[in-house]
């Protein structure tokens, strides 16, 4: 044992002095690499984390958006329609009025137009009757020869005009 | 994969020594000529590589060795280099920040992969020390100068400062030496049993190790009990024998290829022989790397795991 020890040269003061070095070795690496690469690591791992965490909340986001996007379209599109409806409704409800109020004017006009026509028919038939009257009495003076009094004036323009009228 | 490697080194082996025997005969007796001079001058000695770190100097009574120099070189570049990465992080990494994320990153999903979450992040630490220190010690130990740069001999007619053997080499990667690969081992060790002890509590390893297992109830568990506190006692041994097991382990590889590559480098035309052992080296210096933290949070695993869950496991096996 203490020959192989002796052939490998392991003695106290260089294992020693070896522990020492590798103890070296070890606090170097512990102090500038495992610590600040294993902090590193972890603050890479947490960013990537919090990004894909972000990229979950932003597509949720997004399909929320779309959604909310999509119903007020539904809406307008409903809304829109239900305006169309009710202009197309209104223009009709209009027409139907004016329609009316053009058939009312229109019958009012006809209406005027037979009370002037009758009554145009109503004074040349008074006018008819007036001349009639002033035939009948001049041809019944020129007949008779006698000039009529105001009285047998009046008796005989009213009896043409009864006749007439009968 | 470590059998890969054997079986690589030893192929390797038998190349090298085939073509030392196949060397030219003039070259040969070059090499005899070598040989005799160095008998002659009662020079170079035994192994081509000492299998002892060399002392280079001494500071009061303490011995500073070659690998002491090469890992404080080392220490030094990993400090450099990981401050270079971490000095301004950003949280897009680029050039070396990414080296040492992409590193400190692998370590801890290995780690994680292997064990319980509360037991990976106390091992995580010294699991990933263990496998760069190793791989970068390994790595650099095979860089040109490494155990070739150092004093010996002058050699005669050659270049200035050449040397017949480098007998006192500058570096030594700290991997072949065997106080660099003990002393990690016994911090696996500590470590080890400080993690068993707080994973399981000290009644809870004591249970553990000689405990019956597999859910047993009533009378058979005498008998049981007497066959499970001999698995405890070779269990304990075990915990005993694994840190050496590393650290010979480690040691032998790298300190063995250390040995090729120098027989290869002194003993073939221009050294091109050790060409194949460098691509070999370079695989052995990851792989060993490897073996060293796989097995030490394995071997931690074993200890700080739930023993109801491995009766589960047992069932349903």
């Amino acid at each position: 044992m203490g020959e192989t020890l002796q052939t490998l040269g392991i003695q106290w003061p260089k294992l020693i002095a070896q522990l020492i070095n590798f103890a070296i070795v070890l606090f170097v690496l512990w102090k500038w690499a495992y610590k600040p690469v294993l902090q590193m690591l972890e603050l890479r791992r947490t960013k990537i984390a919090e990004s894909v965490a972000n990229a979950d909340k932003i597509k949720q986001e997004l399909a929320r958006t779309e959604q909310a996007r999509q119903e007020i379209l539904a809406k307008a599109d409903s809304e829109a329609n239900k305006l169309i409806e009710e202009a197309r409704a209104a223009a009709a409800r209009l027409l139907e009025q004016e329609t009316q109020k053009a058939v009312a004017t229109a019958n009012q006009i006809v209406t005027k137009a037979r009370e002037a026509n009758e009554a145009e028919l109503a004074r040349m038939k008074a006018e008819l009757r007036r001349e009639m009257g002033r035939l009948v009495v001049a041809t019944a003076a020129q007949v008779t020869g006698k000039i009529l009094t105001v009285e047998d004036h009046q008796r005989l323009v009213n009896e043409a005009s009864q006749q007439i009228a009968a | 994969m470590k059998l890969l490697a054997k079986a690589l080194t030893l192929a390797a082996v038998i190349i090298g020594a085939v073509w030392v025997l196949g060397t030219p005969p003039n070259l040969q007796a070059a090499a005899a000529a070598h040989g005799d001079a160095g008998a002659g001058h009662g020079q170079h000695h035994g192994p081509p590589v000492s299998a002892d770190a060399p002392v280079l100097f001494r500071v009061g009574p303490l011995p500073v060795t070659n690998s002491m120099v090469y890992t404080w070189l080392i220490a030094g570049i990993i400090f450099l280099f990981v401050r270079a990465g971490t000095r301004r992080m950003q949280e897009v990494p680029t050039g070396a920040q990414n080296v040492v994320e992409t590193a400190v990153e692998a370590l801890e999903e290995l780690t994680k992969g292997l064990l319980e979450p509360k037991v990976a992040r106390w091992v995580f630490p010294f699991a990933a020390t263990f496998f760069l220190f190793i791989v970068v010690s390994n790595l650099m130990g095979l860089l040109p100068g490494v155990g070739s740069i150092g004093t010996g001999t002058p050699a005669k007619g050659g270049l200035p400062f050449g040397v017949e053997h480098v007998d006192l080499p500058l570096f030594r990667p700290p991997t072949a030496d065997a106080n660099m690969t003990v002393a990690m081992a016994a911090v696996f060790f500590v470590m080890n049993l400080v993690w068993a002890l707080r994973y399981n509590g000290p009644l809870g390893l004591v249970n553990h190790l000689f405990g019956v297992k597999g859910g047993m109830r009533g009378a058979i568990v005498i008998p049981l009990s007497l066959i499970f506190i001999f698995i405890g006692l070779i269990e304990v041994i075990s915990m005993g024998i694994r840190p050496v097991a590393l650290a010979m382990r480690l040691y032998g590889n790298i300190y063995g290829g250390e040995s090729v590559l120098t027989i290869m480098l002194t003993n073939s035309p221009l050294g091109l022989g050790a060409l194949p052992f460098y691509f070999l080296e370079l695989l052995v210096a990851v792989v060993q790397a490897l073996v060293f933290t796989l097995l030490a949070i394995a071997f931690t695993g074993a200890l700080c795991s739930h023993e109801e869950e491995e009766g589960h496991e047992a069932h349903a096996h």
